[in-house]
């Protein structure tokens, strides 16, 4: 279980690029043979691209391998370290909250004007929920990472 | 009143050396200011949602991914093979051998450290083998594979069209005389240092052994050929040319040298999609740190302030260039080009400097930056593989930076290296 719960977004991950790949690649050579490009295709692997940047995120959360500037504090007192490590998870764990907060409003706006996709004409929510949905996962993994580095620093 | 400007890159600067996660660094500041000002903080899911889901910012999940599946399938191996057989037995060939594979390499594979990766793990370990001291095997690697960022295909180029609307054809055709030059450059402090250590090569090939080397290269050979020829016959877009790259890599490599199995798919998927995420994920929020500073009307406020400084464009070019040099020792390429590309982009106008040329410019700047401490990615990767400690290799890179800097200054100061190549292939 608890193997499967680590894991999650990793499965999500490969699944999604794997979708996309061969979504793209299809229209690749759709797009050579018949020399008409299905546009349809283009919507569907642009919005898993944005699921597959959430569920990435998560995981680089977890591990810690964000892109960061973390040369001062490296070389910091243990004190300012947990002060650092502290800020650092309080402000991204703000930021996601915020934009699972602000995706919620936009999903509401969506459904209430009934907004649909440009090409496949379905509910642009549909696409939207990626931001809730994964950024609570986002959420956990900040707070994962958090109790790992944590747990480090206490060695 | 203060100018907010100073406020907003003040507090992203603040984070960012508080070790706050640049996404988070550049995230926060941008939140911040759109709810004091007023400015719309109800976008901010909307905004972040357009910044990744864009059809030419496609190409770098792909690349990234081509990358990684012809790294993984061996495909460096066959290469610096063959390179071996040509250039390896003189005094210093192996130092031009890894210089050569990086180029190369530079040509299938679409980020540094991917580069550094591929020909790293062949040629560090090889290096050392014929007593090349570790730390400039590591540090050598890693400078070449700058190369990458400029030879063609390139994510760093497919950033900078997005942002500037301009041509990423046309970009990774202007990018190939200076990657070379990159590599040209570093070529003299290389051998200088191997000759002066007598650190040799391996012996030379036959003929005959060299044509088989060739033919069992085959493959990688043909894969630029394949990326590149489909982007200029006019075949593919960039975005399709990396999901081509894709597939051929798992065609060699599953089906040809068959060293890829569906356990090494399922990890080869997974990396590529944590590296794709960590870019995308600061693009998203940087894209939004931009939005947030040029509706406050900072950007343009900056620009005006760095023309206040001179208004004669030759100083101003040395300025930028210092300017970008330090970002480039403490951000990754992708956020440099989201906060300082709309304080640019209102003095290439005042210039009327070509955006590609431009482009090019800042580029090699911030490839230079991935070997340059403390934030230097290239150097990271070449440690790790080398298991070397970093100064170690930091150490040995400052002949390498210094020969990278002065093709930069050719680069600058001489468009044309950048610009001859597109105008002759007419690529718009």
């Amino acid at each position: 279980m608890r193997r499967v719960t680590d894991r999650l977004e990793e499965g999500a991950c490969v699944l999604v690029f794997a979708v996309m790949t061969l979504v793209a690649f299809v229209n690749v050579v759709t797009r050579y043979l018949i020399q008409y490009s299905l546009a349809f295709t283009e919507e569907i692997v642009v919005s898993l691209f944005v699921w597959l940047t959430l569920l990435g995120t998560a995981v680089a959360f977890r591990e810690g391998t964000h892109l960061a500037f973390t040369f001062l504090v490296d070389r910091a007192p243990r004190p300012a370290r947990w002060a650092a490590l502290g800020l650092s998870t309080a402000l991204s764990l703000a930021l996601f909250l915020a934009l699972i907060w602000f995706g919620l409003l936009q999903i509401q706006n969506e459904r209430l004007l009934g907004t649909t996709s440009e090409a496949l004409a379905i509910p642009q929510w549909w696409y939207t929920a990626g931001i809730p949905v994964v950024g609570v996962l986002v959420v956990a993994r900040i707070l994962q990472g958090a109790w790992r580095a944590a747990r480090r620093l206490d060695r | 009143m203060t100018e907010p400007g100073l406020l907003l890159f003040g507090l992203f600067f603040l984070l960012l050396f508080l070790g706050v996660p640049i996404l988070t660094a550049v995230g926060i500041p941008a939140l911040v200011f759109l709810w004091t000002f007023g400015l719309g903080i109800q976008v901010t899911a909307a905004n972040v949602y357009a910044n990744i889901a864009k059809f030419p910012l496609l190409a770098i999940p792909f690349f990234i991914l081509a990358g990684f599946v012809m790294e993984r399938a061996g495909l460096s191996r066959g290469l610096v093979n063959l390179l071996n057989m040509i250039v390896g037995p003189v005094r210093g060939g192996l130092a031009l051998v890894a210089v050569g594979g990086c180029v190369f390499f530079g040509a299938i594979s679409g980020t540094g450290p991917a580069d550094t990766a591929a020909i790293g793990t062949v040629m560090i370990p090889a290096m050392v083998r014929r007593g090349y001291a570790v730390g400039f095997a590591a540090a050598l690697v890693a400078a070449a594979a700058t190369t990458d960022v400029l030879i063609p295909p390139s994510v760093a180029f497919v950033v900078y069209g997005v942002i500037t609307e301009t041509s990423v054809s046309r970009l990774f055709a202007a990018g190939v005389v200076p990657g070379l030059l990159m590599g040209l450059a570093l070529v003299v402090p290389a051998v200088a240092i191997a000759r002066g250590r007598g650190w040799g090569g391996e012996s030379w090939g036959t003929p005959r052994q060299i044509a088989r080397a060739a033919w069992d290269a085959k493959w990688g050979l043909i894969a630029p050929a394949v990326i590149l020829g489909g982007i200029y016959g006019g075949v593919f877009t960039p975005t399709e040319a990396a999901v081509v790259a894709v597939m051929y890599g798992l065609f060699v490599g599953m089906v040809v040298y068959r060293s890829l199995g569906w356990r090494d798919l399922y990890a080869i998927f997974l990396d590529a999609a944590v590296s794709t995420a960590v870019v995308m994920i600061v693009v998203a929020f940087a894209g939004l740190f931009s939005w947030t500073g040029s509706t406050l009307g900072v950007m343009d406020r900056a620009a005006q302030g760095l023309l206040g400084l001179s208004e004669n464009p030759y100083v101003i070019l040395l300025l930028l260039n210092l300017m970008l040099i330090v970002a480039g020792m403490l951000l990754d390429a992708i956020s440099v080009y989201y906060v300082f590309l709309p304080i640019l982009l209102p003095l290439l106008k005042r210039f009327q400097w070509d955006p590609v040329w431009f482009g090019v410019m800042m580029t090699v700047n911030l490839a230079i930056g991935t070997v340059t401490p403390p934030v230097a990615v290239n150097l990271y990767v070449a440690s790790n593989i080398a298991r070397t400690p970093i100064e170690e290799v930091a150490r040995w890179a400052v002949p390498f930076v210094l020969a990278l800097a002065a093709a930069l200054l050719l680069v600058v100061y001489v468009p044309a290296l950048s610009l001859w190549l597109p105008d002759l292939l007419g690529v718009r």
